[in-house]
């Protein structure tokens, strides 16, 4: 290894801490809302409002919130639209006509015209409680459950887990110092991965555990000691648990597999993801400073855990057991390595989501497929454009985001404006790999959203606009400006804000 | 097995003290920390003007919600920047969270001599513009270490608690991470060696 140094670094150093003006319009906003703050802090403000069942038709004023001046002018734009049409208007990119195309790629499918878009319907969300700098963990069991770092006088922060009654906002328990990281609900225990840190005097101490947690009190049912983070794997977790057959099974960056009893934390079986016949394994550990993760995705299908890596390899587990059952090769796209972006599995009632990305010369190439672990067989596979971001709802339905970076040309450049990104947004039926529908690819400033549970699939059009879309293709159009992750929990979409967490029920 | 425990729950929940300074007082302390802390982030995530004023927005809000603001003004830019390093440290982690699934390959070549940066008139604001264009380009991780080490003096024992990493593995990601800063800089601005 060639030897650095950081001299030429070191000049850096407090080079960067000068004040800088932002938009007048984002100062003015900030100073309205220490204003609003303070004086709410001063009436001495409980942390949570309960959503009384008085209060489900009053509609809270949307939040305060940043308004690009762009916003404005698209907000009336698109007042005009839901008068005038039902056309969409996604950053100056109109949809019209039907909501169906047939896909490109491997498998040809017949193009959805069924769908008749209906009008838009406009939205409100309410708030469900006050407190912004809150983050979803989960909603489930009727049990709204946030994180948000809580801070003291010069020290460090900590996280704040807080559980709410759905139905109400009532505050039902919370706790201090667990830092969650991969979350599931099964049954009654709120499963996850944490780390937790022992002392402020010697952070590096810090643990990694896997928890069973009673998501109606809090209480910790069972706990595994899983070690310190091992230092040459930063600071990621292992894979995300799964729940198979009553066992909760963890896989390691190592490609190490435990499951443990789901009520009683008892070790049930460990085995271990190998790589096949000369064939170098993607589950070794690799340098710090690098990084191909995940370098495999694992997850339950019926009484099967399913495996794939970066190189295409599957290997079906027993859930009982843990014994191999089965492995073979996916078909590669030739390169050799199978996916150097992507990889994902999502269980589906009619075999396993597998999607996956590869960087090629054209861009990002998607691949998702649907393969059967019993027999090897792929059900259907296609090929999308750009980088993947899906949720499968539990009836099978897909909800994917594609997105594009793309460049802008040399006269934007030169005012360092780089490029931006695109996103095509599809909803897809599993069983058929069909669009039930899809838009045309649009460009956004923010973060996309991809969300469904089968009735409603949800994207974002603009900064501070949620579209959700029904079957029927009518949009449900939200005016709200999200921080942070959403849930879609039985025709409830939660959104955390600045302001705090706000609920809209869709109809 | 061993249990991992948790504090005993304390359902109260928080109350905000008593304010010794005036409401208008501590409106306009906390208004004047809104460019020092858009300044703080604008350059440390690479110049995404949205973010910056996310962090922004996010770390005033944590300061006043806590209501364990200082009552000093000498002691409150230093209380918001400890919010503000935390807010940033979760940004690189959450960002980090986000692209886990963009699966950058492994830069393992560390066989390639990289010149180094020329001496920088860090004066120059197009100068200063251009370094944090080319942080920009880097991974969230590399970003994080560079950010961290050399914009925040912060020693080799602080990055790595922030990062999670032992310290050698936190040499080991600084030393790839400036020769992803050199790289993408060179391919940017030319080899002034």
């Amino acid at each position: 290894m060639t030897k650095h140094n950081e001299y030429d670094f070191s000049q850096f150093k407090g080079q960067f801490d000068s004040a800088m003006s932002p938009d007048s319009d984002f100062t003015d906003r900030m100073k309205q809302m220490l204003e609003r703050e303070l004086g709410e802090a001063n009436q001495q403000r409980t942390p949570s409002v309960i959503a009384s069942p008085s209060r489900a038709n009053q509609v809270v004023p949307t939040p305060g919130r940043r308004t690009h001046p762009l916003t404005i002018a698209a907000s009336i734009l698109a007042v005009l639209a839901v008068v005038v049409s039902s056309v969409w208007v996604l950053s100056g990119t109109q949809l019209e006509g039907d909501y169906g195309s047939a896909p490109s790629g491997i498998a040809t499918l017949p193009a959805n015209t069924e769908l008749t878009p209906g009008a838009d319907v406009q939205l409100s969300a309410e708030l469900y409680a006050i407190g912004g700098d809150e983050q979803l963990v989960t909603v489930a069991n009727g049990v709204v459950v946030t994180r948000k770092w809580v801070y003291a006088n010069g020290q460090d922060a900590i996280t704040q887990l807080q559980a709410r009654e759905s139905a109400t906002g009532q505050l039902i328990w919370q706790q201090d110092g667990l830092d969650l990281d991969s979350v599931l609900v099964e049954e009654d225990l709120l499963i996850a991965t944490t780390i937790k840190w022992e002392t402020p005097e010697n952070p590096n101490a810090a643990k990694r555990s896997l928890i069973a947690m009673d998501i109606q009190t809090g209480k910790i049912k069972w706990g595994i000691d899983l070690g310190a983070p091992d230092p040459n794997l930063g600071f990621n977790p292992p894979v995300a648990p799964i729940v198979s057959n009553n066992r909760v099974v963890l896989a390691e960056y190592n490609g190490k597999i435990r499951a443990w009893d789901l009520r009683t934390g008892t070790e049930s079986w460990s085995s271990q993801f190998d790589q096949a016949d000369g064939v170098p394994s993607s589950t070794m550990p690799l340098d710090s400073s690098g990084y191909a993760s995940p370098v495999f995705a694992m997850t339950s299908w019926r009484q099967l855990i399913v495996l794939v890596n970066a190189d295409g390899l599957v290997q079906i587990f027993d859930s009982a057991t843990g014994g191999i059952l089965d492995q073979y090769y996916m078909r590669s796209n030739g390169n050799g390595r199978f996916a150097v972006g992507t990889l994902e599995l999502d269980n589906l009632p009619t075999g396993v989501l597998v999607v996956r990305s590869t960087a090629s010369l054209d861009g990002i190439i998607s691949n998702i497929s649907v393969i059967n672990p019993q027999n090897q067989e792929t059900v259907w596979e296609r090929e999308l454009t750009g980088q993947p971001q899906t949720q499968v709802a539990e009836d099978g339905s897909i909800a994917l985001n594609t997105h594009v970076w793309e460049s802008h040309n040399w006269i934007m450049q030169l005012l360092r404006n780089y490029g931006y990104s695109t996103f095509e947004f599809r909803w897809i039926d599993s069983s058929s790999g069909k669009d039930i529908l899809t838009t045309e690819r649009g460009k956004l400033e923010s973060p996309s959203i991809t969300l469904t549970d089968g009735t409603y699939a949800c994207t974002r059009s603009k900064r501070s606009e949620i579209i959700c879309f029904d079957r029927n293709g009518t949009r449900h159009l939200i005016d709200i400006e999200p921080q942070g992750d959403l849930l879609l929990v039985e025709g409830i979409l939660y959104v955390p804000t600045d302001e705090g967490l706000f609920t809209a029920k869709l109809p | 097995m061993e249990i991992v425990a948790s504090r005993d729950i304390d359902l109260t929940p928080p109350t905000a003290k008593p304010k010794e300074q005036s409401r208008a007082e501590s409106t306009a302390a906390l208004a004047a920390a809104i460019p020092r802390l858009y300044g703080y982030f604008y350059p440390r995530i690479g110049g995404n003007k949205h973010t910056a004023e996310d962090l922004t927005q996010d770390t005033l809000l944590s300061a006043v919600r806590s209501g364990n603001a200082p009552q000093s003004l000498d002691e409150l830019m230093p209380w918001l920047f400890t919010i503000a390093r935390n807010k940033l440290i979760d940004h690189y982690r959450s960002q980090d969270r986000k692209q886990r699934n963009l699966g950058t390959p492994v830069d393992i070549d560390d066989e390639i001599v990289q010149p180094g940066l020329p001496d920088l008139d860090l004066e120059s604001l197009p100068i200063r513009e251009e370094v944090v264009a080319t942080l920009a380009t880097l991974n969230d991780r590399f970003r994080a270490a560079i950010v961290l080490r050399y914009f925040d003096g912060c020693d080799i024992a602080t990055v790595a608690e922030a990062l999670f990493l032992s310290e050698s593995a936190t040499s080991s990601l600084l030393a790839r991470a400036r020769n992803a800063f050199r790289s993408s800089w060179i391919a940017r601005n030319g080899d002034a060696s």
